[in-house]
């Protein structure tokens, strides 16, 4: 029974760190944080299997709780109060995709064009970056992307499209 | 001529290729190998979460604080603590002999409190009586101690007094009725309760003259009343005022056969 237990764990992990990795460092913009997160994204989804919690999608668990222990970081990093955090949630921070920084820069290698996806992704309005970042680099369905985001499916589906006509208008300024 | 629907289709298709090769760019951001092994393993010998509850240090207090904040606790609260207190203060002061700090609140609170809950005057009297006696014991066991000095004797003295006198009261107050449904009732108490004073009186001057107490050098003393005297005065006080009573009685139904001849003779 551990056995199985770990060994399904240890799948999830191979499958799925790399993907958790990335979607941390693009908002966290450090490599060292980054790890930290996804270490405490995987030591909670660990802790579930320990406990024989039942959980029913794998991929939106372990990015939900990504997506809450970002915000936890910048609550913490940016010092500012509840009220503010609460207010400004969805348009600041929450969706925001931080170019990397220098030192993580040099560190992990980037090329060109994703760098540029990147920053197009960090221009659309935010309630479409999650939704186009998890949709098209993550491979995410609408349905998972719902649940991470605590949305519905078809208001997942709406966010994608507009996101990524927003995505190609953006592009193809550059492109004109 | 190429129409405006193609180029658009034609820039679309542009577009999702470069951002294909952006995906696939962002998608070669990994951790290391050896990022991943550390992570996994320290993951996995991550200590488990225990379902037991850490013992706080400070649950004393948080329980004192919780009191405190929430008002159904604490009216709940106090009054069990006052219940159980007060019962232990009660049993602890059942046993207790006069010089201990719980003795007044047995002959001031609880003796008569419980005196109060007879049902009967018969009952009351009965329990007057044994508490009577009662004093008589703790005289005894205080003089085995060797403890019985001249306070202590005048508080048991005066308590014996004060047992009397209710007593006496207490069988005045019987009512005809009851007194009716069993002649001999009064009697009996009364009888009791002379043959236990004289007993007691007489074990507590055998303790003493065991201890070698000077008993006449306390009688001597005029502050002083020697307890097994009172008991034994007691004893023939509330037996004199029954044969006064029954005296009393007899002249009365005499006089009332007297008034039935007068009567019956006009």
């Amino acid at each position: 029974m551990e056995e199985n237990i770990t060994k399904k764990f240890e799948k999830i992990f191979r499958e799925e760190s790399d993907a958790v990795f990335r979607f941390c460092l693009f908002r966290v913009s450090n490599k060292e944080q980054a790890l930290d997160i996804t270490q405490e994204v995987f030591l909670r989804l660990w802790q579930s299997f320990k406990e024989n919690k039942e959980i029913l999608n794998f991929k939106a668990f372990i990015f939900t709780v990504a997506r809450h222990l970002i915000i936890d970081w910048y609550r913490k990093k940016k010092s500012i109060s509840l009220e503010g955090i609460m207010d400004n949630e969805k348009e600041n921070f929450e969706y925001k995709y931080d170019l990397i920084d220098e030192k993580t820069r040099d560190s992990i290698n980037i090329e060109a064009e994703g760098r540029y996806l990147l920053d197009k992704i960090n221009k659309l309005t935010p309630t479409s970056q999650n939704p186009i970042y998890l949709r098209f680099v993550e491979d995410l369905s609408p349905k998972e992307i719902g649940n991470i985001l605590g949305i519905s499916e078809n208001a997942a589906s709406v966010r994608i499209n507009r996101g990524l006509l927003e995505l190609r208008k953006e592009m193809r300024y550059d492109n004109d | 001529m190429i129409s405006t629907n193609n180029v658009n289709y034609m820039q679309n298709k542009k577009i999702d290729k470069k951002i294909n090769i952006g995906v696939k760019e962002i998608k070669q951001i990994k951790m290391t190998t050896g990022e991943k092994n550390f992570m996994l393993l320290k993951i996995l010998n991550s200590p488990t979460l225990s379902n037991t509850h850490i013992k706080n240090p400070w649950s004393f207090h948080s329980f004192i604080f919780n009191l405190q904040k929430n008002r159904l606790i604490h009216y709940g609260f106090v009054p069990c603590m006052m219940i159980i207190f007060g019962s232990g203060v009660v049993i602890a002061s059942q046993k207790s002999l006069p010089g201990n700090i719980f003795y007044p609140l047995k002959v001031k609170v609880v003796e008569p409190t419980y005196s109060r809950m007879m049902l009967s005057k018969e009952s009351e009297a009965r329990y007057e009586s044994s508490l009577a006696i009662g004093r008589m014991v703790e005289a005894e066991t205080l003089a085995n101690q060797d403890k019985l000095d001249n306070e202590k004797e005048r508080q048991l003295n005066d308590l014996l007094i004060n047992h009397t006198n209710t007593l006496s009261k207490t069988l005045n107050d019987i009512p005809k009725e009851e007194e009716s449904s069993d002649n001999k009732v009064k009697d009996n108490i009364i009888i009791e309760f002379q043959n236990q004073m004289n007993t007691h009186a007489q074990v507590l001057d055998d303790i003493r003259e065991k201890n070698n107490t000077k008993i006449h050098d306390i009688e001597k003393d005029e502050n002083n009343t020697n307890i097994s005297d009172t008991a034994r005065n007691n004893a023939n006080k509330i037996k004199d005022e029954l044969r006064n009573e029954n005296r009393e009685s007899d002249s009365d139904r005499e006089q009332d056969r007297e008034n039935q001849q007068r009567e019956k003779d006009d």
